[in-house]
């Protein structure tokens, strides 16, 4: 039995007969036309798909983290950062954002240093028998005051980031507010991830 | 009969073609005959439908938000008939199909099936290879678990150190600069819609560009050709048949062990869930799926900004480059077998690194202990989220926040660990001199305010214990003077014991609450005596309190019971309790009026007051 297609019962498309220009105009409308008609629903695709670039994340404000009665010697302590957390639809009321690391240095004043590792984003662990910060992730270790203990040989790039500390708030009320913010990791220059 | 039937058949290839489809499909000619050597690229075929066909019923009971992602896995996992199983063929051919892609490329390299006329098949074979990659990647997270949100965290931070285009990319694979909603969405749609897709439009286009060249034949020919239908088939089918095997046997190991009476088969079976995500809650054993183990293990010698980059993003990209040139390179002999050297060394490279990284951690305390506390997070999740209030709308990371086992535990790490012990503290307090191995501080608060704790307080022999008063300035105070006095030395065991026994059950403990019930006369007369003969009452208030109260030491009304508790940890130092005699104890909530300045919440006190106590939700035994 014979093929049934009308290619093959020799239905043959006529040869155009137009001149070389109007073949010319029509192969560009027609690329123009499906061009636009494709692009379009991609770029407002796109659009949206990179809304969170053109987004700030907000941080930046000064945060109350604990009261100057709660560090108690000089080891580095750690505190939940809290506050109230927009993520996209949802406010968390009172939402953990963070973590940082306070200490009270011998001249009385307190340090703050925000405890996600600089290299790749994992929070680090103080230990204390030893009174270093260390990495769970990829070993990078810090002195208590955020150094890195030896920066030839240490994955992260930079020292813990220390943050700012509100110091005439903590001369008069004794609170400590800090300025939380997180900074881009893997760079050697400490960046704000805004 | 069979004469309309052929007709039929007849007329529908006419209209359709089909038979030539399937002849094209099924007559592919095997030079040299069917070999098991040739199974690779259809198990591979298998593995992924085997994903699509399970992804798509997992994407029937999936819903990607933070508080719903961990939440919707659970019930997959541990309510749903037969959830357990999809869920486990789905994580382990996942696994399965990383070793398939390893031996089919092994397949590929050594008998040389890249060369010309095969460049494109080659190339697109890489490509599927990095997309079956994102795919395990992408997949990692969804569960919203601690560990696949740790892990992945650390594998988006590193695509932000990319030059130039690195942080877009990361903030748009992200949705934002945090882990959240658009995460998981933009990590959902990438693992179940755009790399699927992708996936396909390769696989066909892999397909196509194989039958076009045609099989390549391993030299020299063994037998006389054959046809891909039925002998290769056959092979093939024995082959995926052995690849389902396999993963099954993986999903079911643990029933294999045995040892796991009464208990649904989510619980042990299939793929593994940790406790839900949550941020606030570092979780230190995070490490990426086994087979990215090598490239985790590989960043740990690459030190600072630039060596990094070199580390994460150029070398591997320089070994894909290779790759993608191994058709060039293997042209000559020499080049083939430079093919197969580098292949075989990036092997036994990475296979040295996934060892390397699991002899670290096997060998570090702090990666054990926390892989421990993940399992036990995990396990208790799931007995609150099957206890009587369920998972909360507000997502199951609630549920253990809100668990005094399990948050109360962890405040006390935070707070109190330093001075005072605790037997099931997660945290001890830092031994004064290490050779000692004594902690420093405060009384050991393990079983505090039961009958044994209490019997070692007033016990002339401990009390000045570091257990006790020991560390502290009471060591010399009034408290011990008495225990020590003879008068508390001549009297009589049984009326010790009551005392004990009667101050104990003011703490009404849950642990001791049948203990107390069955003791209620020894309890009264021991009331008495601590209200009378004993002299407790010289110093302490028991159920007496006056106006002008001027008795100094820590009231004894309710003693270790939430009140009293609630009130101790908040001002050690109010009237009812150390007053001024107290040594150290820092003041957790000592503005009541302005709870803002208080370092405990209300809520987080109770959650660790429940935890001292033995106080949380555990489920009746059967």
């Amino acid at each position: 039995m014979a093929k049934h297609t009308d290619k093959a019962a020799g239905g043959e498309v006529p040869a155009p007969a137009d001149g070389q220009r109007r073949g010319f105009l029509t192969k560009l409308v027609a690329i123009v036309v499906g061009g636009i008609v494709s692009v379009v629903p991609a770029a407002a695709g796109l659009v949206a798909f990179f809304d969170p670039v053109r987004r700030k994340s907000g941080q930046g404000g000064f945060i109350r983290v604990a009261t100057l009665d709660s560090l108690a010697g000089e080891s580095p302590q750690f505190f939940q950062v809290i506050a109230d957390k927009q993520d996209a639809w949802n406010l968390y009321p009172k939402e953990p954002l963070g973590g940082v690391y306070l200490r009270k240095t011998a001249a009385g004043d307190v340090e703050c240093l925000n405890a996600t590792c600089p290299h790749a984003g994992c929070n680090v662990d103080f230990v204390p028998e030893k009174s270093v910060f260390k990495c769970p992730c990829h070993n990078s270790s810090f002195e208590a005051d955020g150094t890195r203990i030896d920066p030839e040989h240490c994955p992260s790039p930079r020292d813990l980031d220390t943050l700012e500390v509100d110091q005439d708030q903590l001369k008069q009320t004794g609170e400590i507010l800090v300025q939380y913010r997180n900074f881009r990791t893997g760079l050697a220059k400490k960046v704000p991830d805004e | 009969m069979s004469k309309i039937l052929q007709n039929l058949g007849a007329w529908f290839d006419d209209r359709t073609g089909w038979r030539g489809f399937v002849h094209e499909a099924l007559y592919e000619r095997v030079p040299g005959g069917a070999r098991w050597r040739y199974v690779w690229g259809s198990t591979l075929v298998f593995a992924f439908v085997v994903q699509l066909i399970t992804g798509l019923f997992l994407w029937m009971g999936y819903s990607p938000s933070a508080q719903t992602a961990w939440e919707s896995v659970y019930y997959m996992q541990h309510e749903v008939q037969g959830g357990w199983l999809l869920r486990g063929l789905h994580h382990f051919m996942a696994q399965a199909m990383v070793v398939l892609l390893a031996l089919h490329l092994m397949q590929v390299v050594i008998d040389g099936a890249y060369r010309a006329p095969r460049e494109f098949n080659f190339w697109t074979g890489l490509i599927l290879m990095q997309i079956v990659l994102g795919l395990s990647l992408t997949g990692y997270l969804l569960p919203w678990d601690q560990k696949g949100y740790w892990a992945t965290k650390v594998a988006t931070s590193l695509a932000g150190i990319v030059p130039v285009a690195g942080p877009t990319v990361q903030r748009v694979v992200v949705g934002g600069t945090t882990y959240g909603h658009q995460t998981l969405t933009r990590f959902f749609a990438l693992h179940a819609g755009v790399l699927p897709a992708l996936l396909i439009g390769f696989l066909v286009l892999h397909v196509y560009l194989f039958r076009r060249a045609g099989l390549h034949a391993k030299r020299p020919l063994k037998r006389a050709d054959t046809m891909f239908w039925p002998d290769q088939v056959l092979k093939d089918a024995v082959a995926c048949l052995a690849v389902l095997a396999v993963v099954l046997v993986l999903t079911c190991l643990p029933a294999f062990k045995g040892g796991h009476g009464g208990e649904a088969p989510g619980e042990y079976l299939g793929a593994e869930l940790g406790a839900p995500a949550d941020p606030a809650n570092q979780y230190s054993a995070a490490r990426p799926e086994w087979y990215f183990l090598f490239l985790f293990q590989f960043l740990k010698f690459f030190h600072g900004e630039t060596q990094e980059i070199v580390g994460a993003i150029v070398i591997p990209g320089l070994v894909m480059g290779m790759f993608a040139l191994m058709p060039f390179i293997g042209r000559s002999k020499a080049g083939h077998w430079f093919n197969c050297v580098f292949l075989f060394a990036l092997l036994a490279g990475a296979a040295t690194l996934t060892g390397l990284a699991i002899r670290e951690d096997r060998g570090k305390e702090d990666y054990l202990k926390a892989v421990a506390e993940a399992e036990t997070q995990a396990e208790r999740v799931v007995v609150l989220a099957r206890g009587p209030q369920g998972i909360p709308p507000t997502g199951a990371a609630s549920l253990l926040r809100n668990d005094a086992k399990t948050e109360g535990r962890r405040l006390f790490s935070r707070w109190c660990a330093s001075c005072h012990e605790h037997a099931d503290s997660p945290v001890h307090p830092a031994p004064t001199d290490p050779q000692a191995q004594t902690p420093t501080g405060a009384p050991k608060l393990t079983a505090f305010a039961t009958r044994e704790w209490l019997s070692g307080l007033l016990n002339p022999a401990h009390i000045d214990s570091a257990e006790y008063f020991g560390e502290t300035t009471h060591k010399e105070g009034e408290m011990s003077g008495f225990v020590h006095d003879q008068k508390w030395a001549d009297a009589e065991a049984p009326d010790v014991e009551r005392v004990v026994v009667a101050l104990s059950a003011e703490a009404k403990l849950p642990l001791q609450r049948e203990l107390d019930e069955s003791d209620d006369d020894r309890i009264k007369t021991g009331r008495a005596l601590i209200a009378g003969e004993a002299g407790c009452t010289d110093c302490h208030r028991f159920h007496d309190e006056k106006e002008d109260d001027d008795r100094t030491a820590p009231t004894l009304t309710g003693y270790g019971s939430r009140a009293w508790l609630l009130g101790m940890i908040s001002n050690p130092s109010d009237s009812l309790y150390y007053g001024s005699n107290n040594d150290r104890m820092p003041t957790f909530a000592g503005h009541p009026d302005n709870p803002e300045l208080n370092q405990l919440s209300k809520h987080q006190l109770g959650l660790l007051v429940d935890w001292l106590r033995g106080d949380w939700y555990e489920p009746a035994e059967d």
